[in-house]
């Protein structure tokens, strides 16, 4: 699929790019995931709000 | 997936039709308005559930149900359908659809049917057609329409919709911020106001603590605690009540506000922050280049003199990459600082304007407690609004100024008016001054303790949320930024393949006039930026130089590219709705070349209007004499008459059949005509005598195509004895012979059409006088056909280690070394 595999890409990507950055360390997954099942906005900021310590 | 059988009832234009493609190309063509689109229609709605032409811009009241079925049809729905067998990896596949039920395809077998919507949802991306409305949305549209175009049929709308989520967080987080900034300032305002201090620090609240403390004789804290604040102290017999403000918490309030209102950098800095805003209102394309930063610097330390691109390999194609990388990292460093210096001049602003704001609601309180009855409440409610508007504006100044929803008052205004002084400040003072001090040093110091228990808390409290909004804030735009980055970057590769193959088909196409070009076709924010090389002379947009007739090429060439990476090996079928227009015959010849070479296992569906570029598709193999459909006289009532393309002696020998010697002479005449045209063309015939009209008679053509046909058969026989090829020197003086031979019978019937150059007078011949002529010219015609693939032999220039001149046809059986 060209559109697919396009956003598969991207977001393979972003993942490398935030699982390597010490800032998301330990919610690093949990953020990837939320993104990739189309959590949206509320939901991610939530893991922000509940994780950033 | 290859379209096998094809049979079209009420759709459109069309009555009903059936062809039989048996998974070939098929050449469609006709005068306008005979019914061509609409079997491209029937096709597309096949194929999609919808008719394209029927969606889009423009087409608000055009519905499938009313207007894609024959006009008659519209109350019987049920019979407006389109039937194909298709073969999709060697199954042969029934599909149906109806526009009574258009979302609903009948596949049969059954089992087939993911399958074919595996195939078919390449064609919902609409990349599976091309006509004269895609050229307006590729190559002359806007590069923010031309990205929306490209972007839907990359189906990127859901990438879109992800960064929107992540700026909608980054603003979110970056506004809970400023909040939480804004409400620390003020923690701490309260706390120098209730202590009297000149500015806020831990050790002075300390401080000031301890020595209220001695002043009730309790010994001195260490450290600032909630709890400890009143550790020690004997209760005060007549504590205060928190909603009473001290004379002390008055003056202070009072101070504050005229310091405040004075503060000529709080102007300033409105002014600045304007000014900034203003500039990036202008440059918008600099918040794209923040988030390639440090690809930039990282790009800038790799590059060094090669001028190849150490991402992509490729070498860059204007002046200096490094040059380049250089300006683009200085455009950064600048936006960088515009963006940062926007954010802290607002946050400052921000905080002074609260903390006036909380001053006046301070003072207002103080007048009610003295019991002052001055000030006009609907005057200070609308100060209070003003001051509201700007907070607000601050915490997102470059979004409201692009809306154009900056705050109406002015802030110098605010500060200034004269409401402040003479209505609020002014009456306090007077009172401060005649009831004087009332409280003793024993009671402010107990009273000021129990407030700041609650002072410090709340400081301690907005500390934190502070520090944790900072934080989240921080990660919020990380994420934006990693999101963007990899976007762009994953979007780069799909640009450049496609950018790689627009230019080798558009290079294939334009050999001749343009072998250096080269385009560029890279995302820039929301936009697309598509730039063609025009002649050496810099990179341009596609239809700002070149002519319609390359313009249309480029749609074509941009179409193809697309097409090969979208639709891979899974959808066969491309259609070209009339879109070859304005390119002339030798360029469309090179576009027979690319289809034949770079989509060899394409089917095209090809309509015309132009009788000639059929034909010539015709000559150059793309289609058979079998699959050309001649569509004439449409009527309502009938639909478009179809006619098969038939062949031309065969047209001749039935007009001899009926003793109808003028028609057949004419179809002769006139074709012989177009046939030594286009093998002049094919073969670089010279001989051509100069004519400012370019046009000749059949004569000069027949004369020019011999004459170079028998060089080239010379040169041939001469370079296979060079070469001892003993076999092919036998076989091209056989054929030597033989075309000898026809010429010369051709010329002596030439003799003939020479002596009638009106062939007027052929009327007066007899149908066994014209027949020799007839099999005379069938003989000539066929010594410039290849007898084994049916394609016009050619004068070709072969790209290899040593290029060589050579005179071939399609499959490789005529191969004459012409060197």
């Amino acid at each position: 699929m060209g559109g697919k595999s396009i956003s598969d890409l991207i977001l393979s990507q972003f993942s490398k790019y935030v699982e390597s950055d010490e800032l998301f360390e330990g919610i690093s997954a949990l953020l990837v995931s939320a993104v990739r099942e189309k959590k949206g906005a509320t939901k991610i900021k939530e893991i922000l709000e509940k994780n950033h310590k | 997936m290859k379209i096998m059988n094809l049979e079209i009832k009420n759709i459109r234009g069309i009555k009903t039709i059936k062809i039989q493609p048996e998974g070939h190309n098929v050449v469609i063509f006709g005068p306008n308005g005979a019914g061509k689109s609409a079997l491209v229609d029937a096709i597309d709605f096949l194929f999609t559930g919808k008719i394209s032409r029927l969606t889009g811009e423009g087409t608000k009241f055009l519905k499938l149900k009313e207007h894609g079925c024959h006009v008659d049809s519209r109350d019987d729905l049920k019979n407006t359908v389109v039937i194909a067998k298709i073969e999709v990896d060697g199954k042969n596949i029934s599909l149906m659809r109806s526009i009574h039920r258009p979302r609903f395809l009948q596949v049969k077998p059954k089992k087939e049917t993911n399958l074919v919507k595996e195939c078919l949802e390449r064609a919902s991306f609409g990349i599976h057609l091309l006509s004269r409305r895609e050229i307006l949305r590729y190559i002359t549209s806007e590069a923010g329409q031309r990205a929306k175009a490209i972007m839907s049929l990359l189906n990127l709308g859901e990438i879109e919709r992800q960064r929107s989520d992540f700026v909608f967080i980054r603003n979110d987080s970056s506004t809970d911020f400023k909040h939480a900034d804004s409400n620390l300032e003020k923690a701490k305002s309260e706390v120098v106001n209730l202590l009297s201090l000149k500015k806020f620090s831990e050790k002075a609240c300390l401080d000031k603590v301890n020595s209220l403390r001695i002043i009730l004789n309790a010994p001195k804290i260490p450290t600032l605690i909630q709890e400890k604040i009143k550790d020690g102290v004997e209760p005060w017999p007549f504590g205060a009540i928190e909603e009473v403000l001290t004379t002390k918490q008055i003056e202070n309030t009072i101070e504050e506000i005229r310091n405040l209102t004075k503060l000529d950098d709080i102007i300033l800095k409105s002014q600045e922050l304007e000014g900034l805003l203003e500039k990036l209102d202008k440059e918008a394309a600099l918040e794209q280049y923040i988030s390639y930063k440090r690809l930039i610097d990282e790009g800038i330390s790799l590059v060094g003199d090669k001028n190849v691109c150490p991402l992509y390999g490729r070498k860059w194609k204007r002046g200096s990459f490094r040059s380049f990388l250089i300006e683009k990292q200085k455009e950064i460093e600048i936006a960088s600082g515009r963006y940062e210096k926007i954010d802290e001049i607002s946050g400052h602003i921000k905080n002074k304007v609260d903390l006036l704001k909380n001053d006046i609601i301070l003072a207002l309180r103080a007048h009610k407690q003295f019991k002052l009855e001055i000030v006009d409440e609907k005057r200070a409610e609308k100060y209070m609004s003003q001051l509201d508007s700007w907070s607000k504006a601050m915490l997102n100044p470059l979004k409201l100024h692009q809306e154009g929803k900056w705050p109406r008052s002015n802030l110098e205004e605010i500060l200034s008016n004269p409401f402040v002084e003479d209505a609020v400040l002014d009456p306090l003072d007077h009172t401060l001054h005649v009831v004087g001090p009332q409280l003793s040093a024993q009671q402010i110091a107990w009273d000021t303790l129990t407030k700041m228990e609650d002072r410090w808390k709340t400081y301690q409290e907005t500390l934190e949320a502070r520090k944790a909004s900072e934080k989240i804030k921080k990660m919020a735009q990380a994420l934006l930024d990693y999101f963007v980055k990899a976007r762009n970057s994953i979007l780069s590769d799909v640009y450049d393949a496609v950018e790689k193959n627009f230019e080798r088909y558009y290079k294939s196409l334009h050999s001749e006039d343009e072998s250096g070009f080269c385009a560029n076709i890279s995302p820039k924010q929301a936009e697309l930026v598509f730039e063609v090389e025009f002649y050496n002379q810099g990179m341009f947009p596609p239809h700002a130089l070149h002519s319609e007739g390359h313009q249309d090429s480029m749609d074509v060439c941009l179409f193809f590219a697309l097409n090969k990476y979208l639709v891979k090996e899974f959808l066969d079928v491309i259609i070209l709705d009339d879109v070859i227009m304005s390119i002339d015959s030798a360029h469309r010849r090179n576009i027979c070349r690319m289809l034949r070479k770079s989509f060899p296992s394409k089917q095209f569906i090809i309509t015309t209007h132009d009788a000639t570029w059929a034909k010539q598709l015709k000559t150059e193999c793309i289609v058979t004499k079998k699959n050309m459909f001649h569509f004439l006289n449409w009527n309502i009532d009938t639909g478009p008459m179809l006619e098969m393309d038939k062949d031309l002696w065969d047209k001749i020998k039935e007009d001899l059949t009926n003793d109808d010697v003028p028609s057949a002479a004419h179809k002769l005449r006139r074709n012989a005509e177009c046939f030594f045209d286009d093998v002049c063309d094919f073969l670089r015939a010279t001989g051509l005598p100069y004519t400012a009209t370019r046009q000749w008679d059949l004569g000069e053509f027949a004369s020019a195509a011999i004459s170079t046909y028998k060089k080239y058969l010379r040169r041939a026989i001469a370079n296979a004895k060079k070469m001892d090829q003993n076999e092919k020197v036998k076989t091209l003086e056989e054929l030597e012979n033989k075309a000898n031979e026809v010429i010369k019978r051709s010329a002596i019937e030439q003799w003939a059409i020479n002596k009638n150059v009106h062939y007027s007078r052929w009327e007066e011949f007899h149908r066994r006088d014209f027949e020799p002529v007839v099999e005379a010219f069938k003989d000539l015609f066929n010594l410039f056909v290849c007898s084994s693939c049916g394609s016009m032999i050619s004068h070709i220039r072969k790209i290899g280690r040593k290029p060589e001149f050579i005179v071939t046809c399609n499959c490789g059986e005529v191969f004459w070394n012409v060197e």
